[in-house]
């Protein structure tokens, strides 16, 4: 199957290897994987912002750079669900409103697509490590992305797998609303982290970047023994193709 | 930036932090058993949302039927297209009556129009009888939440509250408390000449109130005193009487996890001549106070199906922390948010739309399906916005809608890096450096590796 | 106002059992008490035992079952002016609702409004029959009446609070007891 990896313009300026993994992995499974070079990003810090004119010129950009594309695979919900659900009202009466309902059907958020769509859950990866995993809220809510992780780490050989409380509550990222209310912010975050640090895990895993970069920074700060660790990451580091 | 202060003030207050985080679990641990329990619930749900959704389309019908109703019955029936307006329309009826000392159900629209301060400046002395609005009568406080006014105090406050107003030995055991303002309201109910409450819902096809209640407080207030009056905003209306069924059930197993509240109590007129008791007059206030702008809009309009169950502010996380008051608004959590910028007085409500993290937990449970957090994205197009965070979303908007910009700007980000500090006072960076480590972007993007290598040398 | 097509129909309760069972259980979990009688005679004297009456008098309201019962009571009965001061008060429920353990009471002249709420036990008579599985369905019938009583109420289970630190008083302004009786025959 040829396959457009959507790499989500946080994953690129600052979780490459974020994307770098779900290219390996999807390749490894045998697929050939395309990264179409004109993409940016997908619209959404300026949508939830609210800025909807601004957010559609870049929407724009990703209509006509994964237009042609049949499947595209993006190592993120929420950028997933931006395309997926906030499309349609984004170019509501505008010329692309066709086009932008058809592409949401053609996008998929990685650890969904191996599971439900390739049907696979054993990608082979042996990591003896502890984990516990994060919800995050776009993934889980809009698209449903709750069991598919854990299905993919129930076959990672040696991993340990200790579900946090709390799980599905928000980490407090959200976009502009991190730098605008940073307080509430990081108190979100906070209880996250706690949460996950009483797993006794050694990794905080999810299966979005925007989460884990907020958590990584509020982990640093507080100087937490923790690490945030992308789904991806994980499972390619666990196949030896990291 | 008040409100990011407001906000914070509370999230630093610990004491308060721990009996929301209590609170708010119990909450929504008795609702998920009644949810647990309930195998209908989705069907509860669809039906629901249908019978409010009617709503949206129907106001006019239903409410000229409401009032015709309720008319042929010998009850008054009011307009009042803001609070000042209900205000006074209160006052006029309780002073034709010669009405100072009367007794109050709880009532959010109440609170909304601010109806006790108007009432008090005029010299009359309203009673709150459910306790927890008794308690924040009080303290001279505003309530906490919508289902649950004094959720903010605890057992030692409550206490202190009740002890020192009744001029009584010190406890803090809640059936103590609880009985010595049971004690210290009979005698208001029973001489009360005047009793106010709102209303839950109010039936078109009948013509009747429907106030819900666990303490019953509402039926004495309803049935005791000579006048009733019953402020009811427009939304409240709902078709016909057999759509309470779906309505109630739900709104007593989101709010309090009860499967139906002790009472629910169905009001279709003043005493008739066949008639034991009752009061003699019954006037129905019909709120506006910036509903009908809601329903105008079609980004907001949805939210006016909201049952004010309170469970999307008991699942939100950030209202489960803080409570009701950095709200500044009667109706906290996202669906107040959403209803602020159409009922608040103050211009700066608006701004709640953007005290949120969009993560949709509320969508999820609202029990007449409101897809608030959408709502709440769409409606942060409304608010007027500073021009350097315009302007500065205006930049991001132009690089990320051009490739090669975008590619400029992959470089720039990296070489602008080593001088992080520098930025250190531009909002957005102060505001990330305020709790957390900003990110070290690698020496490439991913995009910049794989143009450079292609797919092939790394594997 | 019905020829909208879109409003729903009522949702029954998924996998009702046994009404009566349901109802007792449904009002147990609420703290309500419920017992179910062949005749008139025994509900009373079970009634008496459930309630031994402290010398105050009894309301009984002005309706057939509430007054069957009333006559094998050794009470005095009042009438509504003197609610306040009584111990009981007996009144006819129209129906029960098994779903949530509730019974519906119409109020008009045979039967005030304030009884239920004043004394400090609530007795609801209500037949066996007359026990339906949801609100919904009691609130159909009641719609079908030519007009409606200008009070009805439904109540489940005695009065209560939650207001401090969210523990559970029973009585708040109301009755301290709540106790259905299912009555098979008068
Ligand atoms: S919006 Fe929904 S969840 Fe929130 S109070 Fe209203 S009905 Fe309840």
């Amino acid at each position: 199957m040829q396959i457009a990896l959507f790499v989500p313009c946080h994953v690129d300026q600052f979780m490459p290897q974020v994307a770098e993994a779900a290219y390996r992995l999807l390749r490894s499974l045998g697929h050939n994987v395309v990264v179409p070079e004109a993409q940016t990003c997908c619209g959404q810090p300026a949508y939830n912002a609210g800025y909807w004119p601004e957010s559609r010129r870049i929407a724009r950009n990703f209509l006509r750079v994964f237009g042609e594309h049949g499947t595209i695979v993006a190592p993120s919900g929420s950028c997933v669900s931006m395309v997926r659900t906030n499309y349609p009202g984004l170019f509501a009466g505008e010329p692309e409103e066709a086009a932008a309902r058809a592409l949401g059907h053609r996008v998929h958020e990685l650890s969904s697509f191996l599971v439900d769509i390739l049907q696979v859950t054993n990608l082979g990866a042996e990591l003896p490590v502890t984990v516990t995993v994060h919800d995050s809220c776009h993934a889980l809510r809009e698209l449903g992305v709750r069991d598919q992780p854990r299905a993919l780490l129930a076959q990672v050989r040696g991993l340990t797998l200790v579900e946090m409380a709390h799980s599905e509550v928000c980490c407090g990222f959200g976009g502009l609303f991190s730098v605008k209310y940073p307080e509430l912010s990081t108190a979100m975050a906070d209880e996250k982290l706690d949460n996950a640090l009483a797993t006794g895990a050694q990794y905080l895993v999810g299966v979005e970047a925007s989460c884990l970069l907020h958590l990584q920074g509020r982990l640093r700060r507080r100087a937490l023994p923790l690490q945030t660790l992308h789904l991806a990451e994980l499972l390619a580091w666990g196949k030896g193709l990291l | 930036m008040s409100r990011r202060q407001d906000f914070a003030r509370s999230l630093a207050d610990l004491d308060l932090r721990r009996k929301m985080a209590v609170s708010m679990a119990q909450a929504l641990g008795h609702r998920a058993a009644r949810v647990a329990e309930t195998p209908e619930w989705e069907a509860l749900r669809d039906a629901a949302q249908a019978i409010r959704a009617y709503g949206l389309t129907h106001l006019d019908e239903m409410l000229a039927q409401f009032r015709h109703q309720l008319e042929a019955r010998g009850a008054r029936v009011h307009w009042a297209a803001d609070a000042e307006a209900a205000n006074r329309l209160i006052l006029d009826v309780l002073r034709a009556r010669g009405v100072t000392r009367f007794v109050k159900g709880k009532s959010m629209a109440t609170e909304e129009t601010r109806l006790n301060e108007a009432l008090i400046a005029a010299g009359l002395d309203p009673v709150e009888t459910d306790l927890g609005e008794y308690l924040v009568q009080l303290c001279g406080d505003r309530p906490a939440h919508p289902t649950a006014p004094a959720v903010h105090l605890s057992r030692q406050d409550c206490g202190r509250l009740i002890c020192q107003h009744l001029g009584a030995p010190y406890t803090d055991d809640p059936t103590t408390l609880s009985l010595m303002v049971r004690e210290d309201l009979r005698s208001e109910f029973l001489r009360s000449p005047a009793g106010i409450t709102g209303a839950n819902f109010a039936v078109a096809e009948t013509g009747t109130v429907v106030i819900v209640d666990n303490e019953g407080n509402q039926g004495l207030v309803s049935a005791l005193p000579d006048l009733h009056i019953a402020l009811v905003g427009i939304d409240k209306l709902i078709p016909r009487l057999q759509d309470l069924g779906p309505l109630l059930r739900l709104l007593a197993r989101n709010a309090t996890g009860q499967t139906l509240t002790c009472y629910t109590t169905l009001i279709s007129g003043p005493r008739q001549a066949e008639d034991a008791d009752g009061p003699r007059e019954l006037h129905v206030i019909l709120l506006d106070n910036g509903r009908r702008a809601m329903l105008a809009d079609p980004t907001a309009r949805q939210a006016m199906t909201c049952i004010r169950c309170g469970v999307c502010c008991n699942i939100c996380p950030i209202y489960s922390k803080v409570g009701g008051h950095p709200y500044g608004f009667t109706y906290p959590g996202a669906v107040g948010s959403i209803w602020a910028a159409f009922l608040s007085a103050d211009p700066g409500a608006e701004e709640l739309a953007h005290i949120c993290s969009l993560c949709g937990a509320c969508s999820e449970v609202c029990p007449v399906r409101n897809e608030l957090s959408h709502t709440l994205a769409a409606m942060r197009r409304r608010r007027h916005r500073p021009w350097a965070e315009r302007l500065g979303m205006g930049a991001l908007a132009a690089v990320l809608a051009r490739p090669s910009l975008y590619r400029l700007g992959t470089r720039l980000l990296r070489w602008a890096h080593p001088f992080r500090r520098l930025g250190a006072a531009v909002p957005p960076i102060r505001g990330w450096t305020l709790g957390r480590e900003l990110p070290h972007p690698p020496s490439r993007s991913f995009q910049e590796s794989h143009r450079r290598w292609g797919g092939h040398r790394r594997e | 106002m019905s020829s909208d097509v879109r409003l729903p129909g009522p949702v029954p309760v998924a996998g009702a059992g046994d009404l009566p069972e349901v109802f007792t259980a449904a009002l147990a979990s609420v703290s309500g008490e419920a017992f179910r009688a062949a005749g008139a005679a025994e509900a009373a004297q079970r009634l008496l035992e459930a309630v031994p009456p402290d010398g105050r008098p009894w309301f009984v309201a002005e309706r057939e079952l509430a007054q069957a019962l009333g006559q094998h009571l050794p009470v005095t009965w009042t009438d509504r002016t003197g609610l306040a001061e009584c111990q009981v008060s007996l009144t006819a429920a129209e129906w029960a609702i098994a779903d949530t353990g509730t019974v519906g009471l119409l109020l008009d002249a045979r039967q005030p409004r304030a009884c239920y709420l004043l004394p400090e036990v609530h007795v609801a008579v209500c037949r066996t029959n007359a026990l339906l599985p949801t609100l919904s369905d009691a609130l159909l019938r009641l719609g079908e009446r030519d007009q409606l009583p200008t009070a009805c109420v439904f109540v489940t289970g005695p009065s209560r609070t939650a207001d401090i630190e969210k523990t559970i008083v029973i009585p708040a302004h109301g009755p301290k007891r709540l106790i259905a009786v299912l009555l098979d025959e008068i």
